[in-house]
């Protein structure tokens, strides 16, 4: 068995495929040779030494494709996020506006002195105190006979938040209701 | 057949496949598992993301202070004007001093952009705007604060500047609570979402103040001011048992919502930023102290002479009369000077200074808000101290301290001796998480339960005897009126007063401590003139915050 010239300088086995330099005739040779080994696979010794690497080639680009892809279903994922984050950012900064102008509107609307003037617009005008007349009214304890409608289940929400035992009775030295003054909203009447 | 071809460098691209597609497998795995913080620090520049500046609420619930965006940023794109002079011309009005400025950037042919407002009103830039091509003029809304009660809380609230920093007031003390986390995202044109970061918007205040009662508190103060012809006035109401500023009107004032156009010498809060003597309003702290110690008791007496010589110095009575073997109810009820110095005498000057400094005057309060000064007592030994200075200070004269120190010693009395801290905010309420109630902060039990009770009764007395104007209708009040010098304070060749008057209500358990004072008033005397204020204020105060009546119908 002639070892070739070709393997040798390309390091590869003896008896193997040389990849490159090697002449028509002598490639013819070792073609010859090699057909005559038992273990040669007589397929792989007709390849040509580039579809010896497809195999790498083609891993490498399916797996450069793959990465790309990904790298763009990244890319796409983000962009979408990155829109929707300043669309909601920017609604965001429109519902800020909103909500402070309704805050805007709402302390106007309650201000003692704009309600007080849309009473007076309204025809109403401001009380005097000797003109409110105050009813003292006290719980007394449930009259007699009237055990019959507190039957279960029908009792008064009045009943429950305040039981006849913690209703307060009057006491002299208790201050009568008339006591709370009125000049409150009188107050925030506009000065003379 | 065809003949063989050899590729020797195919195994260099082979591996010069493969590493790329490392690299951006690599990369991929990166971007996925880099935390948001480390891509977004990556990215420059970036855009901040504003945070909403925190509201003011009062204690019921009631807007203070709000962001409104009612002021305007006006820009105009040059190339799209098509005449800038006309422009100009017919623009001048409305710009104002900056009418010069634009002038200025229309003549430059390096600016392409004029910033024709930077802050302006919608007004102002809505007629800018008419006056320009729709595609040259663009108008961006800014975030601008509103204050829903104006004038009538400016010093309390204080503002935010044109750079979105508070200034002066709640919005100084409570700034880094109010103005957020700023976010940021990638750029203009970013969208990695992992750099961005969203903003943490600013902490919701809940004031202690209610926005009717400071509403009515001002416009009694605004109305006296003027009757009484009084250069200024502060009236503080206090909730003795927390602390709670209820109302704190100062005059002048100034409105925040248009805070440019004030003197910046109104920006300072009178009622915690400025001082004045206290006058006799602060006889009952050195008697308290007397009372408390043992010394003296409601009963004791001295002989009141009219007059008194001490250490160089006479002090006369506010009436120049002597009123011979007088109690210590009669030196509080008649407001005897002569009394105060055998007081403060009788205690001592170490234990006098002590009471005071316990009582809080001549120190910064503690309260919550920004400017607050400490007073001024210049004590035995310091600079400037002279003997005569005792009893000047007896009386509450020769030293200085802020209407908020008085109000709130007064509260200490009628706190059953326990000084509390001054506070304007009961809750914060941050962004994402449950409210914060801030607590009442106790200072110390300065004199007795038993001494506040019988002080109390005295300052009652007081009411009932001489400072009629504070007696209210339905409820009983105690408190001391003040009347106190200012040596030619204006330069007109003649001393100022100040008149005051600072009390409570019920007497039985206080709900309200009211401090009055007005500065140079017509009326002079405390007595007649800020008592009546007060029981005004009082029967206010008692409506809002719905106190019963406590006086006997035949009282009345």
């Amino acid at each position: 068995m002639i070892a070739p010239r070709g393997g040798a300088r390309s390091g590869t086995p003896a008896g193997g495929v040389p990849s490159h330099g090697s002449r028509p005739h002598e490639a013819a040779h070792r073609r010859a040779a090699a057909t005559t080994r038992p273990d040669a696979s007589p397929y792989l010794d007709r390849r040509p030494p580039v579809a010896a690497l497809a195999p790498t080639v083609l891993v490498a680009v399916l797996g450069f494709t793959m990465a790309g892809l990904l790298w763009v279903r990244q890319a796409n994922s983000v962009a979408d996020t990155g829109r929707a984050i300043a669309h909601l950012l920017e609604r965001r900064e429109a519902l800020l506006m909103q909500r402070a102008a309704a805050r805007v509107a709402l302390a106007q609307a309650t201000d003692p002195g704009g309600l007080a003037d849309r009473a007076r617009g309204l025809g109403f005008v401001p009380v005097e105190e000797a003109a409110v007349e105050v009813v003292v009214v006290t719980a007394d304890a449930a009259p007699a006979g009237s055990a019959a409608l507190a039957e279960p289940g029908r009792r008064s929400p009045l009943e429950l938040i305040v039981p006849p035992s913690d209703v307060p009775t009057a006491d002299a030295d208790e201050p009568s209701l008339s006591a709370i003054p009125l000049s409150f909203w009188q107050a925030l009447e506009p000065s003379p | 057949m065809r003949g063989r071809v050899d590729y020797p460098r195919l195994p260099w691209l082979g591996f010069a496949l493969f590493g790329a597609m490392a690299l951006v497998a690599g990369r991929v795995v990166w971007l996925s598992a880099r935390p948001a913080s480390a891509a977004g620090a990556a990215w420059e520049p970036s855009t901040e993301v504003l945070p909403q500046r925190g509201a003011m609420w009062d204690r019921r619930g009631r807007l203070v202070a709000t962001e409104s965006y009612d002021r305007y940023e006006v820009i105009l794109e040059k190339a799209k004007l098509p005449d800038p002079a006309g422009f100009l011309a017919a623009a001048s009005p409305h710009l104002g001093a900056r009418a010069d400025f634009v002038r200025q950037q229309l003549d430059d042919p390096m600016v392409k952009w004029v910033t024709v407002f930077s802050y302006a009103q919608r007004e102002a830039a809505d007629a800018v705007k008419a006056l320009a091509p729709a595609e040259a003029v663009f108008v961006r809304p800014l975030a601008s604060r509103h204050y829903a009660l104006g004038e009538a809380a400016g010093h309390l609230t204080g503002f935010v500047d044109a750079n979105g920093n508070g200034e002066y007031g709640i919005e100084a003390a409570y700034n880094a609570q109010l103005i957020g986390v700023k976010g940021h995202t990638p750029g203009p044109f970013g969208t990695d979402p992992r750099a961005f970061v969203p903003p943490r918007e600013g902490t919701d205040l809940v004031l202690t103040i209610d926005r009717d009662l400071q509403l009515a508190v001002w416009r009694i103060l605004a109305a006296h001011i003027g009757t009484q012809d009084a250069t200024g006035g502060t009236v503080i109401v206090l909730e003795p048992s927390t602390g709670d500023v209820l109302a704190s009107v100062s005059y002048p004032a100034y409105d925040p919502n248009n805070f440019g156009a004030a003197d910046v010498n109104r920006y300072i809060d009178p009622a915690v930023g400025a001082y004045y003597p206290p006058g006799s309003v602060l006889k009952p702290l050195s008697l308290a102290a007397a009372i408390d110690g043992g010394i003296l008791s409601p009963n004791s007496t001295y002989d009141d002479t009219a007059t008194v010589f001490y250490q160089g110095v006479t002090i006369p009575n506010q009436d120049y009369t002597a009123h011979g073997a007088a109690t210590m109810w009669q030196m509080l009820q008649l407001s005897l000077n002569v009394g105060a110095v055998h007081v403060a005498d009788t205690l001592g000057s170490a234990r006098f200074y002590r009471a005071l400094d316990a009582f809080g005057l001549g120190r910064p309060t503690g309260i919550d808000v920004a400017g607050e000064a400490p007073g001024m007592i210049v004590q035995p030994g310091a600079e400037g101290w002279v003997g005569s200075n005792f009893a000047y200070n007896a009386f509450g004269q020769g030293l200085d301290v802020t209407p908020l120190q008085m109000a709130a010693a007064m509260a200490t009395i009628a706190n059953d001796g326990v000084r509390m801290t001054p506070r304007v905010v009961r809750q914060l309420r941050a962004d994402g998480a449950p409210p914060h109630d801030v607590a009442p902060v106790p200072v110390a039990q300065v004199i007795s339960a038993a001494t506040a009770r019988t002080m109390r009764t005295m300052l009652e007395s007081v009411v009932a005897e001489t400072a009629t104007g504070a007696e209210m209708a339905h409820h009983t009040s105690g408190g001391k009126t003040g009347t106190s010098e200012l040596f030619d304070s204006d330069g007109d060749g003649e001393d100022d007063l100040i008149a005051s008057f600072c009390g409570f209500f019920p007497v039985a358990k206080p709900r309200a401590v009211i401090l009055v004072k007005l500065d140079r008033p017509v009326g002079e005397r405390g007595s007649r003139v800020a008592a009546p204020i007060f029981a005004e204020v009082a029967e206010v105060v008692a409506g809002a915050l719905g106190v019963v009546g406590d006086k006997a119908e035949g009282d009345e």
